[in-house]
């Protein structure tokens, strides 16, 4: 057992810096024209996050997880995209600061990990090339200084045997270690904010463990702010401090991770928490699958987004509410949940009906 | 179809690997499938092959479910489909239903197919977008000349509806359905001709969390309903424990440990077997930070040039930190077989070990059991 290493250990000294709010998201709107309608894809959602913290965002393909980090990096500029509301960073508005300012920022004080290593490496050069270029852009050094910081950033993300593997091609990297070659490319100018969007979802668990490791390692080296975006509930389980659900565009459960874990509040939270087979748990025999499909974004239900798959709507005293009405969202809260069902009768039907099955 | 004409005594549970009952459908024996790779250059001279299934060996009960784990490259999706010989297999022998049926081609081979079916991994890739879901569908009938009662668009329409999917949907294309109904299209395809055997080779990885549940629930009903073993290809540890009687955990092209599925994941005995099963990040933060997690270092060894002896023993906790010299020797110099260490458990490892606080939680087995 003396290769084991116990996560909590590690856990209990993660800066849990709280004070400013480093990164504040405000009503963010992102909608996109298309042919066939406007495509709402983040109608309206609200964040804040503090230094050396790590927000999970989870949801499906489609709810807007995705669109809300290229949103933040400013990835929708000169796109047709209709971009509105506020993404402050240590108070400056990112979607009103010039383009000359927002790449200074880009880069250097927010960073990105994409899903798929292979299509954001570029395959005709070198990894080296790649992340010296990226430290170049933000630091007047030689060639050779910027190259030395690239084999010592290699080396920390555990790339074996940087001298030579930075001269080499992305198509020369395994997955992991193309994987592990972003992250020490999008941390090599030490960002105050750290956007990961689904990192590990290409890599096999083995690695996934690895990489999780090291991002949760390196946070505590820097301090920095991270935004993970995934669908796997075990990976934010394992990394975040705060867990934001996403539905159709829209916040519809946010709160620390133990609250939203063990008393998530949210029928569609309660649907992702109950369908998934738990590796944990005792067997079930049947899953229990959130009925129907994901919501068009086109033509979204009228209402609350997801009422058509709610199992709960007679819970709430007059259920047409759910059809006519957006239920509201109350950033301020420390668990604030959209749902018309009373909290008191949520609770109730949590203890009552979830928790067993969960 | 001959009966099976396998005798008891060789299903013998110890031997094979899980508590086993029925009567073995499939049996694959030191199957291989080797690619053989070209030399770069002027002169192009085959060179060494990659070995992406060397040596499996495994039965499979008609009405069960064989879950084939490992990591990407590990040669379990090539397992499937050469057990389907949809890829000629380079050596081994594939018996069904007690007949062999290795290297078995053309009008012989049509035939088997009507028995033994594949379900993709990618909905978007699997279904033809200039066909319609009843041209889809309705082809087995078609290739098969299978005769159908009423016609093959009220099969089709009825396999439609078995499936959860709107029959009057019948003439519209792949590309007008979610991930979820196309992947329902493709498990309508596979059973048309009410096969024995489908290999699903990743079913559910392509699909939201909310939607996987769909068609795992859609996936067992078929299975009783129609008593059709499955070979199931995934990575997901979880979604494998689920549907799976038996399940076998690969690692470069070779079978590392094989048991039933509770045992597997309560009492796992291969070092990889116990690095894979802590890997899986847990829906739970408070056990999250109590897991006892077994990091492996490095890459997956080329599958061109494995390591000698137990392929694993590159990445090996137990290799690394416990076993003294002349036991490491052993893990460079012989191939461990895949054979039995308990009753109905097997793994290919020289100095195996019982560990149940790798698995996630102490109470994953079943109280029933």
């Amino acid at each position: 057992m003396s290769e084991g290493i116990t996560v909590a250990e590690v856990a209990a000294d993660r800066p849990h810096a709280l004070g400013e709010d480093f990164l504040q998201v405000e009503n963010l709107k992102v909608h996109f024209p298309t042919e066939d309608g406007l495509v709402k894809s983040v109608d309206g959602l609200s964040f804040d996050l503090q230094r050396g913290r790590t927000l999970g965002i989870v949801g499906e393909s489609g709810s807007g997880k995705s669109v809300t980090s290229q949103a933040i990096m400013g990835l929708h500029r000169g796109s047709r995209a209709q971009v509105s509301g506020q993404i402050l960073l240590d108070g400056e508005d990112l979607l009103q600061v010039s383009d000359e300012r927002l790449r200074k920022l880009r880069g250097n004080d927010i960073a990105m990990v994409f899903q798929d290593p292979l299509s954001s490496l570029h395959p005709y050069y070198t990894i080296g090339n790649q992340i010296v270029e990226a430290y170049k852009v933000h630091h007047d050094v030689k060639n050779s200084a910027a190259r030395k910081r690239t084999i010592e950033m290699l080396d920390r993300v555990g790339i074996p045997n940087p001298q030579r593997r930075i001269d080499q091609y992305p198509h020369e990297f395994s997955g992991g270690m193309r994987q592990r070659a972003m992250i020490a490319m999008a941390l090599i100018n030490d960002p105050k904010l750290l956007i990961a969007d689904e990192p590990t979802t290409a890599l096999d668990v083995t690695v996934q463990a690895q990489i999780l490791e090291l991002i949760l390692d390196l946070q505590r080296e820097f301090g920095s702010a991270i935004i993970i975006i995934t669908h796997d509930l075990g990976v934010v389980a394992e990394m975040a401090d705060d867990i934001l659900v996403m539905y159709a565009g829209k916040s519809v459960e946010r709160g620390p991770v133990n609250d939203v874990f063990y008393t998530p509040q949210m029928p569609y939270t309660w649907g992702l928490l109950s369908s998934m087979p738990r590796i944990d748990r005792v067997r079930e025999e049947r899953l229990n699958p959130i009925r129907g499909n994901p919501p068009s974004l086109i033509n979204p239900p009228s209402g609350c987004a997801f009422n058509p798959r709610c199992d709960f709507r007679h819970q709430v005293d007059d259920p047409q509410r759910c059809v006519d009405e957006v239920p509201l969202f109350d950033p301020e809260q420390l668990h604030p949940v959209r749902c018309h069902i009373v909290p008191a009768r949520r609770k109730e039907i949590f203890e009552s009906t979830i928790k067993p099955r969960l | 179809m001959t009966e099976p004409t396998v005798p008891a005594a060789a299903r013998d549970a110890g031997e094979t690997g899980g508590q086993r009952s029925g009567d073995v459908l499939l049996r694959v024996e030191d199957l291989r499938k080797h690619f053989p790779l070209k030399t770069q250059g002027l002169i192009r001279r085959p060179s060494a092959p990659v070995k992406a299934v060397d040596g499996i060996s495994f039965d499979l009960d008609a009405g069960e479910t064989l879950g084939l784990v490992g990591e990407s490259g590990c040669g379990k999706s090539t397992a499937g489909r050469t057990v389907l010989q949809l890829l000629e297999p380079t050596s081994g022998k594939i018996t069904y239903r007690g007949e062999d049926v290795t290297g078995a081609k053309g009008e012989r081979l049509r035939g088997l197919r009507s028995d033994m079916q594949m379900v993709f991994q990618d909905p978007y890739g699997s279904l033809n977008p200039r066909h319609t879901i009843g041209t889809i569908i309705g082809a087995p009938f078609i290739i098969q000349k299978a005769k159908t009662e009423k016609g093959v668009r009220a099969e089709v329409q009825s396999l439609m509806e078995r499936v959860g999917l709107n029959p009057e949907h019948y003439n519209r294309y792949p590309h007008e359905f979610s991930g979820g109904q196309r992947q329902r299209i493709g498990i309508a395809r596979a059973v048309a001709l009410r096969p024995k055997l489908i290999v699903c080779d990743e079913p559910v990885s392509a699909l939201d969390v909310s939607i996987q549940a769909q068609v795992v629930n859609l996936l067992e009903d078929l299975q009783s309903e129609f008593n059709l073993a499955y070979i199931f290809v995934a990575h997901d540890l979880s979604v494998v424990r689920h549907i799976s009687d038996r399940v076998a955990v690969m690692y470069l092209g070779k079978i590392m440990e094989l048991a039933d599925r509770d045992v597997l994941y309560s009492k796992p005995m291969h070092p990889y077997t116990h690095s894979l099963m802590s890997a899986v990040p847990v829906p739970d933060p408070k056990k999250e930070n109590k897991r006892n997690r077994i990091l492996l270092t490095g890459d997956l060894p080329s599958p061109i040039n494995p390591p000698s002896g137990c392929v694993f023993h590159t990445r090996c906790p137990r290799y690394r930190t416990v076993l003294s010299d002349t036991d490491k020797a052993r893990c460079t110099g012989e191939v461990p077989q895949l054979e039995p260490k308990a009753t109905g458990h097997l793994a290919a490892c020289h100095f195996p070990e019982v560990r149940a606080d790798v698995a996630a939680a102490e109470d994953t087995v079943a109280p029933t059991q």
